[in-house]
């Protein structure tokens, strides 16, 4: 063991070791006395200068207190205020039955100055109330669309899949619903989420400072929670909208006991593609996408609860050409299935238990099907992942500010990079590319300390996996730790090591997403990478007790082993029966190296009729690859040197909303022509040269140009109306208001002429979205 | 100079007819299987340049050569051709194919070369190549260039090349996935340096 690995094992002990001898905690457990389940989002306070909200189990701890007499404090919309008084003098656990009134109250406005809680170095969260609150495209309040807007994360151009995180690719990113990995977290070439804002409970987004429990990948972690459903009241609610619509039921099939959650989305392009379709000789292209969610929350006993979740999403591509004498169809899915359980024992106040289990599949699938006469080709490619994982993990609080955090996990990967099956020329074929097995362990372990001025996260993971006969192990300190300087300021800080045993191949041209995984093998090694990170943020008072939050953080990452095709190889060198696909993938790519830096600034208003920030991020990101640009370092594809955004909500009225997001951005690193020449065409059968090819173009270094600035302003009104039958919110969103064409991809046209092509321009559209009442009215959301 | 380092022979290449090229015959400098060879230029104040080539150990041989029934598309008749040839790559050297096929005329030649992959499909030790061609009395000669990859690959990349410089972007499905670099085996410029191996078939549809 290294010395640097002592020292984290040092930090690790010092957070458990701390005590707090002078202090006591009051932990709360919040409920409906009528239905008996947990209550989300209750606000505690206690003495009258403490307050803090349960989390989604109705739980919530308030640490520091001083022993004595206490006097404490329960509201909830739709509940009495309930009020106790007693006394403590060590740590108490107190359960709180909150009893609903049945008066309907006016809608108010409530200001309130909250205290300013520690916030964690690296890590930002949206819960489904903010993200109510946040821009909506197309009706839907996009999780991913929303990360892009903060300062570190970037979006590739529009129509390529994928969020950039601190330099990383978008392979580098563990996006998790419900703990459950999704390896494409997309839909529509990158515009939209996975799953529909409707279905989430809350969103952790993790730049650094990543805990222990999460690992293998390199860059960040978006950890989605799905919410649990409702064990005392249906609940039905959707969106209709132009481009797509949604709809999600919840029922309660053993009141107070069991429910369920099922939730459905589906895009119209295909239709609207299909209904304006001409009788000409090209069919398509035509685009859609679905996902389904379905979760089901148990109450075993009141200790325990089981939840099992499940979710599929496809995205389909298709395309046809066709004439008197040909008919050619291209049909193109990306299939992602998930399924989990999740079984919580609360076996006291201070430990609990987390079960896991589950899949999670990804296939790649293309079909091309040529019928030319009476001969038909059929070649069909899929890129296929499939993991199951078993995780358990123990969280025990050792103290009113200190919490323990240990588990295991086993993770079993197929891999299969390529499938081909061709059939034709009077006989068929298939076969399996590179297919692999790969078996994972990790064992974890987090301290975790929640002080008054100091909060931190001490963890070391430990994994190891075998292929090829092969075991190999890796060891990942991690670190995080904000200090509170005064009131208003802290500081923070954190390491990060971090392995990729995965690795994701992208196509980088303008054809459609061919994103395909590959395991790692002997010549192909697994990525890792390093992340330091500072930062220092800062609250401004301003009038009627609201804040402005300034912050500014800045990192630096190196990565090892990151991957690219060598020059002149695509997807497509492995995706057919071309001459080389009985060889291996790893001679199409050759890995390298990365380094990314920069400087990320948020102001940020979260109360109040205007809310939202601006953001700022400077930053460099460089890769090095032997064999490729000459062995010299190169600007990544992702590389953007300033980005900016801008993104606020503007509450009019009681019914109405305006909403805008600008960004802005540096363009895109490329490749470009430096110089023209001829050459001669030889004829191979003679072996003679002949005619001259008089415009064969030189290439600048790689990425040496960019393209222009990428910006746009995205607009939204939303108009809320209540009903007899429940509330609907009228969605009228833009995207790209002033129409900027911004560039997809550069080409050479005649005469020599460097072309953009754009993809997105103005974009209207409009949804209704829709939430019915079935019970208490007071637990809408809309 | 060009040298067969197999053999120690060198010639001196001469100058061809189009200003600054230089060549030689096979009379001079035959080409043959599993030779390497070296290429040296030397200019008044500038870098030597300086290529090698290693040439395939065998040429493919086609052993199947069919034709399907006539069909009538807008401009002629026509029949599908496919023929098959084994694998001649050895286990550290991949062989890479052109093809190319010319009707001979009376006094005319015309000649088609296929240089993309997908025309050519590869099942296991086997690779087909299949092709619509004008059904036509004259003979049809089909050549198997089994070349070494690098030569292989700098046509491919020549051929995305002149993609991207004449059509640009028209191929949205993927003919063209990736900014093409420029490809070269020659120490101090550009350009390639390279050979192959041709074996023919001679066709004549009834």
């Amino acid at each position: 063991m290294n010395r640097f690995t002592s020292l984290f094992l040092i930090a690790l002990w010092a957070l458990t070791a701390q005590a707090s001898a002078q202090h006591i905690a009051i932990h709360c457990s919040v409920y409906s006395r009528k239905t008996d389940s947990p209550l989300a989002g209750a606000s505690i306070e206690v003495n009258k200068h403490r307050a803090t909200l349960t989390d989604e189990e109705g739980y919530a701890e308030l640490l520091e207190i001083t022993p004595g007499r206490i006097d404490l404090s329960v509201r909830y919309v739709g509940y009495l205020v309930y009020r106790i008084q007693f006394k403590a003098t060590r740590d108490t656990s107190i359960a709180i039955p909150l009893i609903p009134f049945v008066q309907e109250l006016a809608e108010v406005t409530v200001t309130a100055q909250q205290p300013q809680p520690i916030s964690l170095a690296g890590q930002i969260s949206f819960s489904q109330r903010a993200l109510q609150m946040l821009p909506s495209i197309g009706g839907e309040h996009d999780v991913n669309r929303n990360l892009t807007l903060l300062p570190g994360v970037k979006l590739a151009n529009e129509g390529h899949a994928g969020l950039y995180v601190r330099g990383g690719s978008s392979d580098q990113n563990l996006y998790s619903i419900q703990q459950v990995p999704i390896y494409k977290y997309s839909h529509f070439f990158g515009f939209l989420s996975p799953l529909n804002s409707d279905v989430i409970q809350q969103v952790d987004l993790y730049k650094s400072g990543f805990p222990a429990r999460f690992g293998g990948r390199l860059s960040s972690v978006v950890d989605v929670t799905l919410r649990s459903p409702s064990l005392d009241q249906p609940k039905i609610e959707g969106s209709l909208g132009i481009l797509s619509s949604r709809l999600l039921i919840e029922v309660p099939l053993i009141k107070n006991r069991l429910a369920i959650m099922l939730a459905a989305r589906r895009s119209y392009f295909d239709i609207f593609t299909r209904f304006f379709q001409g009788s000409g000789t090209t069919d398509g292209p035509h685009y859609t996408f679905y996902d389904l969610n379905a979760s089901i929350n148990a109450r075993l006993s009141k200790t325990t609860q089981l939840n099992l979740s499940a979710y599929r999403g496809q995205d389909r591509l298709d395309a046809g050409a066709f004439n008197k004498l040909e008919n050619l169809q291209f049909d193109q899915r990306w299939l992602s299935n998930l399924a989990g359980g999740r079984l919580v024992s609360q076996f006291s106040a201070r430990l609990s238990n987390i079960l896991e289990a589950n899949l999670s599949n990804y296939e790649l699938s293309q079909l091309t099907n040529q019928q030319q006469q009476t001969i038909t080709t059929k070649n069909h490619f899929s890129n296929v992942i499939k993991t199951l994982t078993l995780r358990n993990t123990v969280e025990l609080i050792t103290s009113p500010t200190h919490t323990l955090r240990m588990g295991g996990q086993a993770v079993r990967y197929w891999v299969e990079p390529g499938n081909l099956t061709f059939s034709g020329i009077g006989q068929s074929m298939n076969v399996s590319l590179d297919s692999t097995r790969l078996l994972e362990y990790t064992g974890f372990i987090e301290a975790e300390l929640r002080g008054k001025y100091l909060q931190g996260n001490a963890g070391m993971r430990l994994s190891q996996y075998g292929f090829s006969d092969q075991t190999y192990g890796v060891v990942e300190p991690r670190l995080r730790v904000s200090h509170r300087i005064d009131s208003l300021s802290q500081i923070h800080f954190s390491y990060d090591r971090t392995n990729q045993v995965l690795q994701l191949m992208s196509n980088t041209g303008f054809g459609p997403p061919v994103e395909l995984w590959f395991p790692p093998s002997q010549v192909v090694r697994p990525q890792s990478a390093h992340q330091l990170a500072v930062g220092y943020s800062q609250s401004i008072p301003l009038r009627f007790h609201s804040f402005l939050s300034f912050s500014v953080d800045g990192y630096w990452k190196t990565m090892k082993n990151i991957l690219s095709y060598r020059d002149g190889f695509s997807a497509q060198d492995f995706t057919t029966f071309a001459q080389n696909n009985t060889r291996s993938w790893e001679n199409l790519v050759t890995s390298g190296q990365g380094q990314a830096y920069g400087l990320e600034f948020q102001i940020q208003k979260k109360t109040g009729r205007l809310t939202g920030w601006v953001g700022y991020t400077l930053s460099w990101v460089r890769h090095k690859f032997a064999d490729l640009n000459q062995g010299m370092p190169f600007f990544a594809q992702h590389d953007r040197r300033h980005d900016g955004t801008l993104s606020l909500v503007y509450q009019l009225s009681k019914r109405w909303q305006v909403s805008g997001n600008w960004l802005i951005q540096s363009g895109q690193p490329m490749t470009l022509p430096v110089a023209v020449y001829s050459s001669p065409q030889v004829n191979f059968v003679t072996g003679h040269f002949e005619n001259y090819y008089p415009n064969l173009v030189i290439y600048s270094e790689r990425n040496q140009y960019r393209m222009r600035a990428t910006h746009r302003f995205d607009l939204s009104f939303q108009r809320k109306t209540t009903h007899r039958w429940g509330i609907g919110v009228l969605d009228l969103s833009i995207y790209n208001l002033y129409n900027r064409q911004n560039p997809y991809y550069y080409y050479l046209a005649m005469g020599n002429q460097l072309k953009a092509v754009s993809l997105f321009s103005f974009i209207p559209s409009l949804s209704y979205q829709f939430q019915l009442y079935l019970g208490n009215r007071s637990s809408n959301t809309l | 100079m060009l040298f067969d380092q197999s053999t120690g022979k060198q010639t001196k290449l001469t100058p061809l007819s189009q200003p600054g090229l230089y060549g030689c015959s096979q009379l001079q400098m035959p080409v043959l299987p599993g030779h390497r060879y070296r290429l040296l230029a030397v200019m008044p104040s500038k870098d030597t340049l300086q290529a090698y080539c290693q040439l395939p150990q065998q040429a493919a041989r086609i052993d199947s050569i069919a034709f399907g029934e006539r069909y009538k598309d807008t401009f002629s008749n026509r029949r599908r051709v496919t023929l098959s040839w084994k694998d001649v790559s050895e286990a550290d050297k991949t062989c890479r194919y052109f093809i190319v096929s010319q009707y001979m005329f009376e006094d005319n030649l015309l000649v088609n070369a296929y240089f993309d992959q997908p025309v050519i499909t590869q099942m296991g030790q086997r690779l087909y190549f299949i092709n619509d061609v004008i059904d036509s009395k004259l003979p049809l000669t089909f050549y198997v260039m089994t070349a070494e990859p690098t030569l292989f690959t700098f046509y491919a990349l020549a051929q995305q090349m002149r993609d991207i410089s004449g059509s640009g972007a028209s191929d949205f499905f993927g003919g063209y996935t990736g900014i093409t670099p420029t490809y070269t085996n020659i120490q101090n410029g550009y350009g390639i340096f390279g050979g192959y191996l041709k074996t023919q078939r001679q066709l004549t549809f009834p």
